[in-house]
């Protein structure tokens, strides 16, 4: 460190380094007040502000060598970053996928009633329901890591939502299993939904309704199964209950994919040098 | 002591020094520095590193004030964090002990055998 380098000079230099840390008001707090009380510690002993200044500085250490250890320690910063905005964005087009797929069961479902063959158009329609479930399941777990990298990280819970979004994917090839993979979706999504409520960066109302998403879909296909809502099938169901429940989740996925997706596909990156440099001091 | 032989040993002194309350880390490195009679030779910066990586482990907790204008920072021991440093001063016992006896030359058995 050069001696005529102030503490002034030294905490600007730490800032620009941390620029895209969003605990970066934390950690300057934190060694201004440490050079601060050193410097008047030695002015209080009879060294000159310049002097003390100068010792100061020289023995906390580089400042980007001691910016780095505290971002080493405090994990991976939380900031809009490049794949952030992409997925934001696909997210609101893919959310499309959860409207396509109640369309398909729902059209499936009521021409079979009508008495047309299964292995004509109701089925067809039904694997494209199967493929829009795939569609929107991947689409979902794109979603999670994103806010996931948004986030910094997660906890060990929410990092294993995310996984559990990613069983979501496989659950698609028994898409015909609407509780199985609705039950995951709504582990998964929940816990998730639970760590981006606590960090609180992301809006609020779009973060409920992702974690109430899958939770009312199941509610509202266990009550109307228990109704004994609709026709019965050849295997003694009711899938009027359990295409109501899917479309009641399917619609609040697409609402809280569309505000999640519009959050952070509308969030400026910070992770590409040409950023940064704008944000620089 | 050089910075790099205190590596190591980092964790397990910033915990022993917080055993007797909380300190903000000025405080904790001010401490290190009078009880090793100023023998401890490293970038004072080193240490909130360690002192973020500690909290982050739940072995410390951490609150903010408000002192001569400026925000302060203060550590304290977690429950876990008093663990940690029973368990680790034991194993410092330990390694120092027969650390102790080898440089102390403990008695070559095999040639008397």
């Amino acid at each position: 460190m050069a001696d005529h380098l102030t503490i002034d000079d030294y905490l600007h230099a730490m800032r620009t380094h941390l620029r895209n840390r969003h605990d970066r008001v934390e950690l300057l707090d934190e060694v201004e007040d440490h050079l601060r009380s050193t410097a008047e510690r030695h002015v209080a002993s009879g060294r000159s502000p310049v002097a003390a200044e100068s010792e100061t500085i020289g023995s906390f250490g580089d400042p980007l060598v001691i910016a780095d250890a505290l971002a080493d320690a405090n994990g991976a910063a939380a900031v809009p970053t490049h794949f952030t905005r992409s997925i934001g964005r696909v997210a609101m087009i893919g959310s499309l996928a959860w409207v396509a797929l109640p369309v398909a069961f729902w059209s499936s479902h009521v021409l079979e009633q009508r008495g047309r063959d299964w292995e004509g158009t109701p089925q067809v329609l039904f694997m494209g329901g199967t493929a829009s479930l795939a569609a929107g399941a991947s689409i979902t777990l794109l979603l999670m890591l994103a806010l996931r990298q948004r986030h910094g990280g997660f906890r060990v819970a929410a990092t294993v939502g995310v996984g559990v979004c990613g069983l979501a994917v496989a659950a698609s090839m028994v898409a015909w299993a609407i509780p199985l993979w609705t039950a995951i979706l709504a582990i998964g999504c929940g816990l998730v939904a639970a760590e981006v409520l606590r960090r609180g960066s992301a809006p609020t109302g779009w973060a409920v309704t992702l974690a109430a998403a899958w939770p009312a879909g199941l509610a509202t296909l266990v009550l109307l199964r228990s109704m004994q809502f609709g026709e019965v099938d050849e295997w003694g169901d009711y899938p009027a209950a359990y295409l109501t429940g899917m479309t009641v989740g399917c619609a609040l996925m697409t609402a809280s994919l569309i505000g999640l997706g519009h959050w952070l596909g509308n969030e400026q990156p910070v992770d590409g040098p040409h950023v940064g440099s704008a944000m620089a001091g | 002591m050089k910075g790099q032989a205190l590596k190591g040993h980092l964790d397990l002194l910033v915990l022993a020094v917080l055993e007797d309350g909380a300190k903000h880390g000025y405080a904790v490195i001010d401490e290190l520095r009078v009880r090793s009679d100023e023998s401890f030779d490293l970038p004072e910066g080193t240490v909130y590193p360690v002192l973020h990586r500690l909290e982050k482990s739940g072995l410390l907790q951490s609150d903010w004030s408000v002192v001569q204008g400026r925000r302060r920072r203060t550590y304290e021991l977690t429950k876990k964090g008093r663990g940690a440093l029973a368990e680790q001063t034991r194993s410092w016992d330990e390694f120092t002990a027969a650390v102790g006896r080898v440089l102390g030359g403990g008695g070559a058995q095999w040639q008397t055998t």
